[in-house]
């Protein structure tokens, strides 16, 4: 039997935040070259789900495996800069411009100025950022644009696996519409493994290959997007994709 | 860091070393017979061709007779009941041969008295006391009329009002006066009769006469230059030469001129040594304002440049320590605020048992004094950035060196520099107080001219620092101009 390298595994990963159990023993297994949606309510723990893949959390039991390796204090460093990572917030630093924040990574980690220039240009075209706007403080952006620039940040480095935290619900329902149109060309152009959070079944949909559907810290179904909206493993699950088109 | 503080303090010329040309250093306490005194003791060595440094200005008998042990002085005037009770911890009326062998096992010797005895004294109204015909103590007992207004702590001390009732048996009604207001009402007849020193200039502005202490009540304060015992035995007899010259009058009218003419002390001081031939100078060859000014301003900025370099590293560096550990931070915030609510010039006292006096404790309790605003702001700073930023700094692969370089500190930074703001201003005031120990700067005008009652002297010292201050201002809102976007600026 073919065994194809999972990018990201979860075995019986349990983590609580203060008194309150966030996972509860998550196994998981999401593939190599895949788009997979998290989906789950507020507070069902994908959020929490995404940042052990990082290690920006540590489980209190189980074991992650990533791009085949268990984080630890050795080769964590290593290890992100291997991961994109865009959140809702976006976390543009203030007091860098638009083209230092995108290429903050690559210069302290000794690429060269040609070759980041070259990669930074490429990507600010792709996600439609001019140059005019190269050298603008984060908040002389509009949100939009701010959003783009913090995918740009996170594909900078060319990673193998990207990382999204709900990064298109801070814009309006219209900007949101380009940019999941736009999202779909830059994956199209710039291949990644990619894992995103959303709570909005519509986008997931529209964007991701594969489920994994949360629920109090539970992992109620995974799979492809037709085996589970065929065969929905709970109420809840089935619910869900009610009223999806 | 400590190699860094090590060389810094090695650059500052904490303590005279004892070399054989090194000049004498003459120190005095801060009111006006004592800097009378010294100035007298410094001119009269410089004309004789010993290097003199003056060393002025001393907050009270235990400041400066610490700076006399710890031979950050040679010499400074004193008296005899002050040495006895103060230093010796002994009687006032303890015998100049105690007080020599007290002082002996101190590495101390004090040279012969210059004659006058500065002690309590009561005096009445130079017309009173010739109608009613008084001239000694026990006189008074024959007018029990007589109002007096004596200072609070002369009637309540024991060796003031009511041993000398007892003394001399007298019977007045009393009332208790402020001291500086009591020769007024014997001006304006509300009193006749109060308690004053023997060589107030004042006394001479009113017009009042002393009356004898017949019976020897009052306790001796002879006045004495007390030096250190190695100080060069050339200095010593020529300090000898001004032994008896000065009587009770003399140093009444020499403190008169300054307090009440307003003669510059180095003038009033130059005309006594010519006037009993002990120099040949008109005057003094006194430092003009501006070079004074110029030396002061030097001296203040040297201090707190110092405190305040030090104060950004060691703030700044345990700040970066402890920003992480909510109770670690909160330690060393609970820590520097403690420190910062000693008074400052308590803060300066209590360093003179740990340091001794001059710049080294005025340095480090400005240091003490800088460390809780650059404290609290650095890490309030970096503990209240958005932790989006930290986040995504972290998930970006930075190491913890380069979040901080390039992520926390930039954000910080505005912060971190209102505390060192906050911090270069109030040690530019609070350096005025380090003269009290005598670490020199501003604040020596300001002390002197407090003591001489001279407005034009604090000026001297008062509206330099002012300048100063509002200087540093300006400086640091250009510096924060130069250093961070003006988004940043306006979004603190």
């Amino acid at each position: 039997m073919a065994v194809t390298l999972a990018a990201v595994r979860f075995s019986s990963v349990c983590k609580n935040l203060g008194d309150v159990r966030v996972l509860d023993h998550v196994d998981l297994e999401i593939p190599m070259g895949t788009v997979t949606a998290i989906l789950g309510e507020s507070g069902s723990g994908k959020s929490t789900l995404l940042n052990h893949i990082n290690g920006l959390l540590v489980p209190d039991k189980g074991q992650v495996e990533v791009l085949g390796s268990e984080l630890n204090a050795n080769n964590m460093q290593a290890m992100r800069r291997r991961m994109g990572y865009a959140v809702q917030a976006v976390g543009l630093f203030p007091h860098l411009r638009l083209y230092e924040n995108i290429t903050l990574a690559a210069t302290l980690f000794g690429g060269s100025a040609q070759a980041t220039r070259d990669r930074a240009r490429r990507l600010m075209g792709l996600l439609k950022l001019g140059d005019e706007l190269e050298n603008r403080y984060p908040h002389e952006l509009s949100g939009g644009q701010q959003q783009r620039a913090g995918l740009a940040r996170a594909l900078m480095l060319q990673p193998d696996l990207l990382l999204l935290d709900e990064p298109f619900s801070g814009v309006d329902p219209i900007a949101r519409v380009n940019l999941h149109a736009e999202f779909r060309n830059l994956l199209a152009a710039e291949p990644a493994t990619t894992i995103l959070v959303t709570h909005d079944v519509q986008e997931a949909v529209k964007l991701a290959s594969q489920f994994v559907i949360l629920q109090s810290g539970q992992v109620l179904q995974q799979g492809s997007a037709d085996s589970v909206r065929s065969s929905p493993a709970t109420e809840f699950v089935a619910q869900l994709f009610q009223d999806v088109s | 860091m400590k190699k860094l503080l090590g060389s810094v303090l090695a650059c500052i010329p904490l303590t005279q070393a004892v070399a054989a040309d090194a000049p004498i250093i003459i120190g005095s306490k801060n009111f006006t017979e004592s800097y009378l005194l010294a100035e007298m003791m410094a001119q009269l060595l410089e004309t004789r061709g010993v290097p003199v440094q003056r060393q002025f200005g001393f907050g009270g008998t235990k400041v400066s007779f610490e700076a006399l042990v710890n031979g950050e002085i040679d010499a400074y005037p004193e008296y005899s009941g002050t040495i006895a009770q103060v230093i010796l911890d002994g009687d006032s009326d303890m015998s100049t041969a105690d007080i020599r062998a007290g002082l002996e096992t101190m590495g101390l010797e004090i040279l012969a008295p210059l004659g006058f005895n500065n002690t309590y004294a009561v005096a009445v109204a130079a017309d009173v006391a010739e109608a009613r015909q008084l001239e000694k103590i026990s006189d008074l007992s024959l007018h029990p009329d007589l109002r007096g207004g004596f200072s609070h702590e002369f009637r309540n001390r024991q060796d003031g009002w009511p041993g000398l009732v007892e003394s001399y048996g007298l019977n007045l009604n009393t009332s208790g006066i402020e001291h500086g207001l009591a020769y007024q009402a014997i001006a304006e007849r509300k009193i006749d009769v109060t308690d004053a020193y023997s060589t107030d200039g004042e006394l001479t502005r009113y017009n009042l006469v002393l009356l004898d202490d017949n019976k020897n009540y009052f306790p001796s304060y002879l006045a004495v230059p007390l030096v250190r015992r190695q100080l060069d035995l050339s200095a010593k007899i020529i300090l000898n030469s001004m032994a008896g010259r000065l009587t009770d009058a003399r140093m009444r009218e020499l403190n008169a001129a300054v307090v009440i003419d307003k003669l510059p002390i180095a003038a009033v001081a130059a005309r006594f040594l010519q006037s009993e031939g002990l120099s040949d100078k008109r005057s003094s060859t006194d430092d003009g304002m501006w070079t004074q000014l110029r030396r002061n301003t030097l001296r203040h900025l040297q201090l707190t440049i110092i405190a305040l370099v030090m104060a950004c590293l060691a703030g700044t560096g345990l700040s970066l320590a402890v920003y992480r550990s909510g109770r670690a931070a909160g330690l060393v915030l609970y820590l520097a605020g403690l420190i910062q609510t000693v008074p400052s010039i308590a803060l300066l006292a209590l360093m003179i048992p740990l340091l001794g006096v001059g710049m080294l404790p005025a340095i480090v309790a400005l240091f003490l004094y800088s460390l809780l605003p650059i404290l609290r702001n650095a890490i309030t700073a970096l503990t209240t950035i958005d932790p989006v930023y930290r986040r995504v700094a972290e998930a970006m692969g930075l190491t913890r060196r380069q979040q901080l370089r390039y992520v926390l500190m930039p954000l910080a930074y505005p912060h971190i520099l209102a505390g060192i703001r906050t911090a270069a201003v109030i040690s530019i005031g609070t350096a005025t107080l380090a003269a009290f120990i005598g670490a020199g700067g501003l604040g020596e005008p300001i002390v002197t001219g407090l003591a001489l009652n001279n407005t034009s002297l604090i000026l001297q010292g008062a509206i330099p620092a002012a300048l100063l201050a509002v200087a540093t201002e300006i400086a640091f809102s250009g510096l924060e101009r130069q250093m961070i976007p003006r988004h940043i600026r306006q979004s603190q």
